[in-house]
């Protein structure tokens, strides 16, 4: 009756593979893609910069509004007029002109004024992540000293706000609605494409019904229907909120459908069976065993949508049925950006568009990393 | 149809006590067509199957694929709700009546799970049949925490025990199953059978993805725990010599009814079903100098959507007469313990190994 | 057929196939040598992973990647049907042939056919896209919208010039003999309107319709019923006979060698251990493995109460990490310190045609 005799390890005891669950595993494919970690530094730098330092990395508060009403990026100087090489860069005082012919404002450098642009320099007053009080910020001009003075790397908007500033700030918003618009989104299709594939039958028929029936409108009217609906005497921030509601709402039906196919095939693997011959409750068996099965699809899917989602608060907002001013997302600011006049006169408002490439190509680089990584075991 | 199996039996011998009885089980699938999901008909996996189980001792139940073993292993337990049919147990934990059975049919669910701590399943695939994210601690100890026992140093100690029974080492217990062999995978999945000290253990082809070194390895293992814990098995298999090593009695299944259920040895020696007889017949002998007039069975396994007339078996068997195409024969009890299904059984004589 | 026993259809010597994957080279074959006369039977039988497999597909230089057969030689005498037999045969090795070249692509289910245990993954893989799509179509034998009878006429087209016509009539007579009821109304059917027995006999047919001189059976009845089992193996016999065809069938399965085999091959983690006469093996085992294997199968019909199987001990070893000396050492009953984990054993003769790699008989 001994069952220690079968026991006796064949291959030399001293396994020094380390025993790696499943997201170990993950992690350590991950890793190898070079593409996708650099998708994923993109955005976990742009997350922390846009999301919680803004305040930080901009050099002036949002609202900070100047003279200089639509003036082109200022340029740092190292060299000065006499030729004399300066370690700290700095800008010229500008100086409006108007051109008496065309009515065009013009701004000239003034060479006899030179402002050092300093790092972790004391500006504006801010919370950060909105309790911490500072006035810290990343670069600038000495406010103090030389209140006539400017640095604006990306030219200013017609309020004479700084363009930087306004992309940082504005990206807080488009990235979250992003991101929180997507959890909602996998919490719907998730919950719902689950109970579709567990419970089948009259269940599954009104879901998958339900989808399809939201899937067969045309996305923009559908958005421009609801987001006409929203109130326009609400706060822009419940506007932000129903809006991000709106886009998670038209959009849980594609990951329903696969959450639910996954589903229908785990749910016949016999470790599913075995739960349930064990006495596991329905919702045991959903959230600990079918769950967890999915969540690598439910993630690639997550993070490859993520990028539309952005881009539909971007159209949404630039139609003028998202969000408005005075909030800022990129949106917003492509709107400002949006006339002929506009990208005739102050072209530097397009600096918006690179972020919204940067980040959605970041996305998609991470996402098709995540989506070999998922799969460690190979082909199976 | 042998209501009174039971009976019968008990009075024969002192035998052990019957542990389950399977009364008329059936498991009918429909098969839904078009856009409403019309059931168009039904395939009868499990068709009034009757048979049972003694206190201690293991039951095979063998056959073709597709003949309903696996189908009824699982509707004994409800996995799958059977759509006929009475399947009584003797439980420790609930009282039955009279004869101290309990009906499963129609048990609420809170004392149906109850009833899951007495019987538990054994599976096929060492691949599917563990979860792979949760570690050997959590799949093992996994029956414990739904029925409501916490993890902790406790039930970790109970885990590591059970681990050490089937043959795996205590430092397995925070490894995944992709980290393991077939065969010790196999034991992972026995040792979670065992974890709530059940009676009667459903193994559904437990060795059949095996090696046939491990395969050996694990019916040994079983046969062990069978006397260490005084289980039950029901032994789902197809291949007709692991069942006769490992059963007490077998029983052989055809589309989705049973032909014959005998004593093991009774049964592979004399055969008194024609079923029987030919897939004896068919199976390869591992001797070379085993020459037999072998019976080849024409055909395939029939439809279990669309089954013949009469005995279902009646196209591939040679011993066919008019009375098979007409009428389906009931399974009886021609010799004290051994049951058959076959309207020509008296006068066939038929050849065992 | 004069002398039937010294007429090598095949001779593999010394093969070996690596794989060299991210965790280390695993040696799938390591220096295996066997040879399949003209007509006869070989047996290889051996656990998963032990390599018997891939000695097939290096047969067919059809090894799949990263694998590659690194050393030895797969001699194949060549003859071409319809010649006289005092022709002097062709002599090719199978492994300097381009593996997509056009000589390998004869051979690859003209001369010598094979069969899966599943068609559709174990293909795959192994052929480069749209190179040899005759190939790809023959041996594809299930692919999903071709009526069985194109696959069987595309097999006997690719191979052999003749109509469309006559290929119809050779499939056919092909499913006929492999015992398909109906064969006019089958050779029209799609694979998913055949039952799993009836897909495999159409296997056969396809790989059996270029009257190949040697077949190689990949575990072909394992995911069969016995009762087909034993259907499609009485007409594996039948049609051997017929065709004076060779027959290489591996299985782990020990029931169906005893009955198909001549002789027979037993591989151990990629080497082969023991090879005879089939009564030989089967009575007189010499190689611990062997006699392991042979005693931990359940035997039908006799049977005593509470017996225990004799089980080998320990698993198959880590194929990254193989013992020293004899691969079998940590495993077997009648290890020898000091011997079987230092010294690696060579072939020694044991009887006439039985020979076992073993240290105890040295």
């Amino acid at each position: 009756m001994t069952v220690v005799e079968q026991t006796t390890p064949a291959a030399p005891a001293k396994q020094k593979q380390v025993s790696q669950s499943y997201w170990a595993l993950v992690w350590w494919k991950f890793k190898r893609n070079r593409i996708a970690v650099l998708g994923g530094i993109l955005l976990l730098s742009f997350y922390f910069g846009f999301v919680f330092i803004p305040e930080f990395l901009s050099p002036y508060e949002l609202n900070h509004t100047s003279d200089f009403v639509e003036a082109p990026p200022t340029k740092l100087h190292f060299i000065d007029t006499e030729g004399k090489f300066h370690l700290q860069p700095f800008v010229y005082g500008m100086e409006r002109k108007l051109d008496f012919k065309t009515r065009a404002r013009t701004y000239v450098e003034d060479t006899t004024r030179m402002y050092p642009i300093s790092l972790f320099i004391h500006g504006d007053e801010y919370k950060l992540l909105g309790f911490i009080p500072s006035d810290l910020h990343l670069y600038g001009v000495d406010q103090k000293a030389n209140p006539e003075a400017i640095v604006l790397i990306m030219g200013a908007d017609a309020l004479g706000r700084d363009w930087f500033t306004r992309i940082l700030y504005g990206g807080r918003l488009s990235l979250m609605i992003g991101l929180i618009g997507q959890v909602m989104t996998i919490i719907f299709g998730m919950t719902l494409g689950v109970m579709s594939g567990y419970y089948g039958g009259m269940i599954d028929q009104v879901i998958q019904r339900t989808t399809e029936f939201l899937n067969a409108f045309p996305d923009i009217p559908l958005f421009m229907a609801l987001a006409a609906a929203i109130p326009t005497f609400w706060s822009p921030i419940a506007v932000y909120f129903m809006l991000t509601i709106i886009l998670s709402f038209v959009r849980w039906g594609g990951l329903a459908r696969q959450v639910r196919g996954l589903i229908l095939s785990l749910r016949e693997r016999e470790y599913v069976l075995a739960a349930k011959s064990a006495g596991a409750s329905d919702a045991r068996i959903m959230f600990r065993h079918l769950l967890p099965g999915t969540m690598s699809h439910v993630i690639v899917i997550a993070t490859l949508a993520i990028p539309g989602m952005i881009l539909s608060e971007t159209a949404l907002s630039w139609l003028g049925l998202g969000l408005r001013a005075p909030l800022t997302s990129w949106g917003v600011l492509l709107q400002d950006a949006a006339t002929v006049r506009a990208i005739h006169t102050t072209p530097w408002e397009l600096w918006t568009v690179p972020f919204i490439l940067v980040t959605i190509l970041a996305y998609n680089m991470l996402g098709d990393g995540l989506r070999d990584a998922l799969d460690p075991y190979g082909t199976r | 149809m042998a209501p009174d199996m039971q009976t019968q039996t008990t009075e024969a011998k002192a035998k052990p006590r019957n542990l389950l009885e399977v009364k008329g089980l059936k498991k009918y699938f429909p098969i839904q067509k078009g856009l409403l999901r019309k059931t168009v008909g039904y395939v009868k996996a499990v068709d009034d199957v009757n048979f049972f189980v003694r206190e201690g001792e293991t039951l095979g139940l063998v056959g073709e694929s597709g003949c309903g073993k696996s189908t009824a292993g699982r509707s004994i337990i409800r996995l799958y709700e059977p759509t006929a049919g009475d399947v009584l147990f003797r439980s420790r934990h609930l009282g039955g009546e009279g004869n101290g059975l309990i009906n499963l049919m129609g048990l609420p669910p809170d004392k149906m799970k109850t009833i899951r701590k007495e019987i538990s399943m054994v599976f096929q695939d060492p691949i599917n049949s563990l979860n792979p994210r949760m570690t050997v601690s959590d799949i093992v100890g996994e029956p414990m925490f739904i029925h409501g026992q916490r993890m902790g140093p406790e039930t970790e100690a109970v885990i590591v025990n059970l681990l050490e029974r089937v043959g795996l080492r205590p430092d397995h217990l925070r490894r995944y199953p992709h980290e393991f062999s077939g065969g010790q995978r196999q034991r992972i999945g026995i040792a979670r059978a065992l974890s709530l000290n059940p009676q009667l253990v459903i193994c559904d082809e437990p060795v059949s993805a095996l090696d046939v070194s491990i395969q050996a390895q694990t019916l040994n293992l079983l046969q062990d725990l069978q006397q260490d814990f005084n289980l039950s098995y029901i032994f789902v298999a197809h291949d007709l010599s692991v069942v006769q090593h490992i059963s007490d009695r077998v029983a052989v299944m055809y589309v989705g009814k049973v032909a014959e259920i005998a004593d093991a040895e009774e049964l592979y020696s004399a055969p008194l079903h024609p079923y029987t007889e030919a897939l004896l017949s068919a199976v390869p002998k591992a001797d070379p100098l085993y020459k037999s007039d072998r019976i080849v069975m024409q055909g395939d396994v029939a439809d279990p959507s669309n089954p013949p007339s009469g005995c279902y078996f009646h196209p591939r068997c040679r011993y066919a007469q008019e009375v098979c195409k007409l009428k389906n024969p009931e399974l009886r009890e021609l010799k004290p313990d051994h049951f058959v299904a076959c309207h020509r059984a008296e006068e066939l004589k038929l050849e065992g190994i | 057929m004069s002398k039937p026993l010294h007429d090598p259809l095949i001779e593999v010597k010394d093969l070996r196939v690596e794989f060299d994957v991210r965790a280390g080279i695993v040696k799938a074959v390591d220096g295996l040598t066997l040879t399949i006369h003209r007509g006869k039977t070989l047996g290889v039988i051996g656990e998963s992973g032990c390599g018997k497999s891939m000695t097939a597909r290096a047969i067919l230089n059809m090894i799949p990647k990263p694998g590659k057969i690194t050393n030895g030689e797969i001699i194949y005498h060549r003859r071409m049907k319809n010649s006289l037999e005092s022709q002097v045969d062709d002599i090719i090795d199978l492994t300097k042939v381009d593996p997509d070249g056009k000589v390998i692509r004869q051979i690859r289910g003209g001369e010598i056919g094979m069969i899966f245990q599943e068609p559709m993954s174990s293909l795959t893989p192994v052929y480069t896209a749209g190179v040899h799509i005759n190939e790809a179509v023959s041996l594809h034998h299930l692919v999903p919208l071709q009526k069985v009878g194109d696959q069987i006429g595309e097999q006997v087209q690719a191979h052999r010039k003749v109509t469309k016509e006559e290929s119809r009539v050779i499939a056919i007579d092909m499913l006929r003999r492999v015992g398909i009821p109906k064969p006019e109304e089958r050779v029209d059917n799609y694979p998913h309107q055949l039952s799993g027995g009836q897909r495999q006999r159409v296997m056969i047919a396809v790989a059996l319709s270029c009257e190949p001189a040697m077949l190689i059976a990949d575990e072909p009845t394992t995911a069969l019923d016995v009762s087909i089992e034993a259907q499609i193996l009485d007409i594996m016999r039948d049609l051997q006979q017929s065709a004076n065809m060779a027959i290489m069938f591996i299985t782990h399965n020990l029931g169906v060698i005893a009955s198909m085999a001549e002789e027979i091959v037993v591989m151990y983690m990629g080497k082969a251990v023991e090879q005879g006469k089939v009564l030989e093996i089967f009575q007189n085992p010499k190689h611990p493995y062997t006699q392991a294997l042979l005693r931990s199968i359940p035997k039908l019909g006799k049977k005593k109460t509470g017996e225990r199987l004799a089980s080998i001990t320990g698993m198959v070893p880590d194929p990254f990490n193989l013992p020293t000396g004899c691969v079998f050492h940590p495993r077997c009953p009648m290890f020898m310190a000091g011997k079987c984990d230092k010294i690696a054993p060579q072939w020694k003769k044991v009887g006439e045609d039985h020979s076992v790699s073993c240290l105890l008989y040295e």
